[in-house]
């Protein structure tokens, strides 16, 4: 494997050939008393002339001038190897001017000895082209960067770039791009030096890239909100790109997330609702936010669940996910970590587009069309996307009524416009709807026949704004606005009835201000300011209400030597309800040698009452029971009362008033190993504290003898544990990938009462014991061990390519089943651990205009009836056509 | 519970020595799957017991007399909005005597038959989760000012294992606490059968625990539930339908207090 392809600099043939080294004797002479272009010899400078080039090179315009002058020129050969022509006409213009002109930031200084002008260079230049591997096309955007210092830049649309070298000596270019290998280019760079390189980006298919997130993709890394390379970031971080999704063949949120280390899905217990939500580090589906470039969806049920399955896959570019709390960049409900969805972005300069359909077992119809092009003379870029996706749903369990996944339909649109103020500046408004429609029929005991209808809409509106000021400082200005509204209904059949209705609108509005500011080379500030006003109006929770937040936070990116980052950041929230929070975070990185990075990382999260918990008042119809949230609990319990609903409160009721938001204290700490170029191992070590955690609480008892329920802060717990991915390009395009993950997640007090002899188990007979600490698993829903396994393999000269992986989840409990003792023991009812397998098979046709894949998802047909979400076996063919219009093509 | 809760050379030595960390991590994660995939199943074989059917819903065990119901109707069809209508069991016939109209649905008991001492169990409120005795001076108890002096007490203890039901005064001491049994510690305190999570919204039986049952004919029964669910599924959801009792119990009618079945 050579990434590169090397233009060294060879003697020149024709013109002046001058040593390096004498070339340097001759500079620092001249350097001593000579500052600028202020010279004692401006009698020969101040020459004017008049000369007109066509075509010609550098050494042709040079020779020109000398013969016109009468001088010679002395400068190093490199500055021939240029293959800029130049054509311009100089009327009566000095000679200096000229110089200037023609060589541009290439010249550093000019000196004049006698009738010889010599031409002091800047320390070198690094010029060259970044082309994709696979097909040798230009890739545009690509970060280069001479590391070791602050300078850099993003590849032009011709994949082309230059750096200028502050002083000869060896030098690391290191190359990236999302979705492709960093690649790293060692270069020994003599003064005045030009080297020319092409290097080649590999496209990536797993998980552990190193990334730089480009500030011209508009959207800034998930963790930093800088374009800081993901290798350099102290959290840990993992990122799926859109090569990767693109192979596996998913189609929704959940099924691409469920492969991932770590990651596991989860579903509402009692399976009233068929959102899928999603563990990390042994976390709650609440406490981990889901955001779409860069801000939060919201709409999520009874039980905290964002449904995954509500998002489509079609035209995302790539999924960062932050492991660990994010409280100090994201605030509240990035106590656990960030899922950031990256929608795709489209190039400036081409009409391009994709088109493709899904279709397979389950009826399941997937067709996206994605396309974008550049408008208003290539100032501003539009695309548009649109997806339809529906499925029949499917029965993990028979044995109760109606699908364990209902059937849907649903359709997502958006639209995108850039528009580029300048050279740098940026204003993009984005506009995104989604509506799904489940329809679940089942047959109810003796009641007849039954229809769930639950219909959700999203709708997300985006305005941003980037200034950069100066080079150092970038200023990005947003507002965002969402809307999220489901309308469930449960209707009986057969007497053409509604039985139950439940209608839920969620509104958020954000005002959002960051920059960031360069102070040094070393130093990296960012800082943010911005406000959240939500508003709910659901039949459940009585009038509208409304949670306001205002936000401030501030980071610093510190690098006081090669090898060390460290990374310090705070946030402020202040919320009308609960009060003020304040989530500080710190990580470090220290780079050992090239094989070894150490990263660590600290920090504290936070996660607001949820309006559920605050102003939830809901009886259930058919259970009788009334749940209160607790800001509303002493005004709606008395209600009750007056009314002789309630027939006596327990003494507990009297400390249920205000909530406390949830805190969590986050340690991870871990290395990466990468002893070659194609293999890589990460191995991360997490803590997690949690505090406060607000639970429901039986408070009452209702006249009808039914309960009285409402929220309270009591429990804490704890996840702990480890994670390992490692990754091995076997052969040029086989790569290879193992992730694991160990976990230990408990509620403390439950540990405290076990430790204390107060807590008994018994057996599935009856027998019953003294809990022992061993009798004690794990959290509800939590596997001690998950892993997966992955290959991607491409074959380019077939242009073909396949996908096989592998996913186990281990064993875990689903709850209490035999006696309340309030945690998961060994009579408890369990999951039974249980190994997925995918796999996909693709080709390439017409220069990969064409692509056709057939996927495989759960080969082996796994069925529980105790995982709901688990979709038996499903084949899907996919069609793809990708076009591009050459004709804007420079 | 709800735990709402690379600057590397690309030499020969080094692709090598990738080989074999990734040919050791290889061997370790086949270790791991297969450790993962290998079961402890070699539970001990179950005793057999022969069940005799006596009706459609229930069988007896012929060795020792424990009579086993499954799946019985109770006042199904109906949700707590609905209510439930109390269902009135007579444990030596081992039927339900409540009256039922031609589209199969249970009617409420008359008055007269409630305060008869035709049954020895009832199962009431929502439901028709809690159990009680057929005692005519509890004021709560449908046989309130009834004839019956029935009377319940709740244990931990194996079903199989409770050779003697306690004396009268255990009874009457239980009783002057609690009258019914359902849901345990609702209200506060009482000695339940069942427990429903919060989480699941789902009942599930505690095991290990008996009702024994005074009738009002002055005999002794011990009785063990285990679900209200149809088919007494593992996971039932909130849609499982509901009230079907699944139950089995032992009946002493020579009026001593031996309730051995082993």
């Amino acid at each position: 494997m050579n990434f590169f392809r090397e233009h060294g600099s060879k003697p020149g043939k024709l013109g002046i050939f001058i040593s390096t080294s004498l070339w340097l004797i001759w500079a620092n002479v001249f350097a001593a008393d000579m500052g600028g272009y202020s010279l004692p010899y401006e009698s020969l400078l101040e020459k004017r002339i008049s000369l007109r080039l066509n075509n010609a090179t550098l050494e042709e315009a040079l020779q020109a001038l000398a013969k016109e002058i009468d001088c010679s020129f002395s400068y190093s050969n490199t500055l021939l190897n240029s293959k800029h022509l130049v054509s311009k006409n100089y009327e009566n213009t000095s000679l200096k001017e000229i110089l200037t002109d023609l060589l541009g930031s290439r010249l550093r200084r000019i000196s004049v000895s006698g009738n010889t002008v010599l031409l002091v260079l800047v320390g070198g230049m690094i010029e060259g082209q970044v082309l994709i591997a696979s097909d040798r096309t230009p890739l545009p955007f690509a970060t280069v960067r001479l590391e070791g210092t602050k300078r850099g830049m993003a590849t032009r649309e011709e994949g082309t770039f230059e750096l200028k070298v502050p002083q000869p000596g060896d030098w690391t270019l290191v190359i990236s791009a999302i979705g492709y290998k960093t690649v790293t280019k060692e270069l020994t760079i003599s003064a005045g030096q030009t080297r020319s390189v092409t290097v080649l980006l590999e496209e990536s298919t797993t998980q552990m890239e190193e990334v730089i997130v480009t500030g011209e993709r508009q959207i800034a890394s998930t963790v930093t909100r800088t374009n800081v390379p993901v290798r350099d970031l102290p959290m840990p971080v993992m990122l799926i790109d859109g090569k990767q999704l693109e192979m596996m063949g998913s189609r929704r949120l959940n099924e691409v997330l469920q492969e991932q280390t770590g990651l596991a899905l989860t579903t509402d217990p009692s399976g009233a609702s068929n959102a899928l939500g999603l563990q990390v580090q042994g976390f709650d589906a609440s406490y981990t936010m889901i955001m779409i470039d860069g801000q939060p969806l919201i709409g999520r049920n009874a039980v905290g669940i964002l449904d995954l399955s509500r998002i489509t896959v079609a035209n995302i570019d790539r999924i960062e996910i932050i492991k660990g709390t994010s409280s100090a960049m994201y605030g509240s409900d990035a106590l656990a970590g960030v899922v950031n969805i990256i929608t795709k972005g489209h190039s400036s300069t081409e009409a391009q587009g994709v088109a493709s359909l899904r279709y397979g077992t389950n009826t399941t119809l997937d067709a996206t069309v994605d396309a974008g092009a550049p408008i208003l003379n290539n100032k501003a870029t539009a695309s548009v996307s649109a997806n339809y996706y529906r499925t029949d749903g499917f029965d993990a369990d028979p044995s109760t009524p109606g699908n364990t996944l209902p059937p849907f339909h649903s359709y997502a649109l958006q639209g995108q416009v850039d528009y580029r103020i300048g050279g740098t500046d940026l204003l993009s408004t984005s506009v995104r709807y989604a509506l799904r429609n489940q329809r679940n029929r089942y047959e109810l005991d003796r009641l007849g026949r039954r229809e769930d209808v639950n219909t959700e809409q999203d709708l997300i509106l985006t305005s941003l704004l980037r200034n950069t000021i100066g080079n150092k400082t970038e200023l990005t200005s947003q507002y965002y606005f969402t809307h999220y509204r489901a309308d469930a209904t449960n209707t009986d059949l057969v007497n053409d009835r509604m039985i139950n209705e439940n209608n839920f609108a969620q509104s958020f509005h954000r005002f959002e201000s960051f920059a960031n500011h360069q102070l040094s080379e070393r130093v990296m500030l960012t800082g943010g300011i911005g406000g959240n006003s939500e508003i709910l109006e659901a039949s459940r929770y009585g009038d509208q209400r409304a949670m306001n937040t205002g936000f401030a936070y501030a980071q610093a990116d510190y690098t006081p030597h090669k090898k060390l980052g460290v990374l310090v950041g705070a946030r402020y929230d202040a919320h009308n309800i609960y009060g003020w929070q304040l989530s500080p975070r710190l990580g470090i990185r220290y780079h050992v040698n090239d094989m070894l990075t150490l990263k660590g990382s600290a920090g504290t999260g936070f996660k607001a009452p949820s309006f559920q918990q605050l102003y939830l008042s809901f009886t259930n119809p058919t259970a009788g029971y009334t749940i209160l949230g607790a800001a509303v609990f002493e005004e709606e319990a008395s209600r009750l009362q007056a009314e002789g609903e309630v027939a006596n409160l327990f003494p507990v009721a009297e400390q249920i008033g205000d909530l406390k938001a949830e805190r969590s204290t986050s340690f991870n700490a871990g290395f990466m190993f990468s002893p070659t170029n194609v293999f890589t191992l990460e191995v991360n070590a997490f803590s997690n504290d949690i505090r406060n955690m607000i639970f429901e609480e039986l408070v009452g008892m209702k006249e009808n003898g039914s309960q009285l329920f409402s929220y309270r802060n009591i429990e804490e717990a704890f996840t702990r544990g480890l994670e390992t991915n490692a990754q091995w390009e076997i052969i040029d395009g086989l790569e290879f990938s193992v992730g694991y993950q160990l976990l230990y997640a408990k509620d403390k007090g439950v540990i405290e009462e076990i430790e204390a002899g107060e807590k008994e188990v018994r057996t599935s007979e009856g027998r019953r014991s003294v809990a022992e600490a061993s009798d004690y698993f794990n959290l509800s829903n939590r596997s001690r061990h998950m892993a997966n396994f992955k290959i991607f393999y491409e074959y380019q000269p077939w242009q073909m390519g396949a996908s096989f992986r592998a996913n186990f989840r281990g064993r875990y409990g689903l709850g209490d089943r035999n006696y309340p003792n309030n945690f998961i023991d060994p009579y408890d009812l369990y999951v039974e651990g249980f190994t997925l397998l995918n796999a996909t098979l693709e080709k390439h046709f017409l220069d990969r205009k064409l692509g056709v894949q057939l996927i495989c998802d759960n080969l082996l047909n796994f069925s529980d009836p105790l995982v709901p979400n688990l979709l038996g076996r499903q084949f899907l063919a996919s069609l793809s056509w990708r076009w591009q219009n050459s004709e804007n093509k420079k | 519970m709800k735990m709402k809760m690379s600057a590397q050379n690309m030499d020969r030595k080094g692709r090598k020595h990738g080989r074999e960390i990734v040919r050791s991590f290889l061997v370790l994660l086949t270790a791991a799957f297969l450790l993962a995939s290998c079961s402890e199943e070699d539970d001990m074989p179950e005793p057999i017991t022969v069940l005799t059917s006596l009706n459609e819903y229930t069988s007896i065990d012929e060795t020792t007399g424990v009579i086993y119901v499954e799946d019985l109707p109770g006042s199904v069809g109906n949700t707590f909005a609905s209510g439930h209508v109390p269902v009135f069991y007579n444990l030596e016939n081992y039927e339900i005597i409540n009256p039922y109209n031609d589209e199969d649905i249970l009617l409420e008991l008359p008055e007269e038959q409630r305060l008869s001492i035709d049954w020895d169990v009832a199962f009431t409120s929502i439901y028709n989760s809690y159990v009680r005795p057929n005692n005519g001076s509890v004021e709560s108890n449908p046989a309130y000012g009834g004839e019956g002096k029935g009377s319940m007490i709740v244990i931990d203890a194996l079903f199989d294992e409770l050779d003697l039901a306690p004396s009268d005064e255990e009874f009457d001491a239980f009783m002057a606490k609690q009258s019914a049994s359902g849901w345990e510690d609702f209200p506060p305190g009482d000695k339940g059968w069942y427990f429903y999570s919060l989480d699941s919204h789902i009942m599930s039986a505690i095991s290990g625990v008996t009702i024994v049952i005074k009738t009002p004919e002055g005999n002794y029964a011990k009785m063990e539930m285990s679900s209200l669910y149809l088919g007494s599924p593992e996971n039932p959801t909130v849609n499982t339908p509901a009230p079907y009792f699944t139950f089995r119990y032992f009946l002493q009618s020579n009026g001593s207090r031996d309730l051995r079945t082993q």
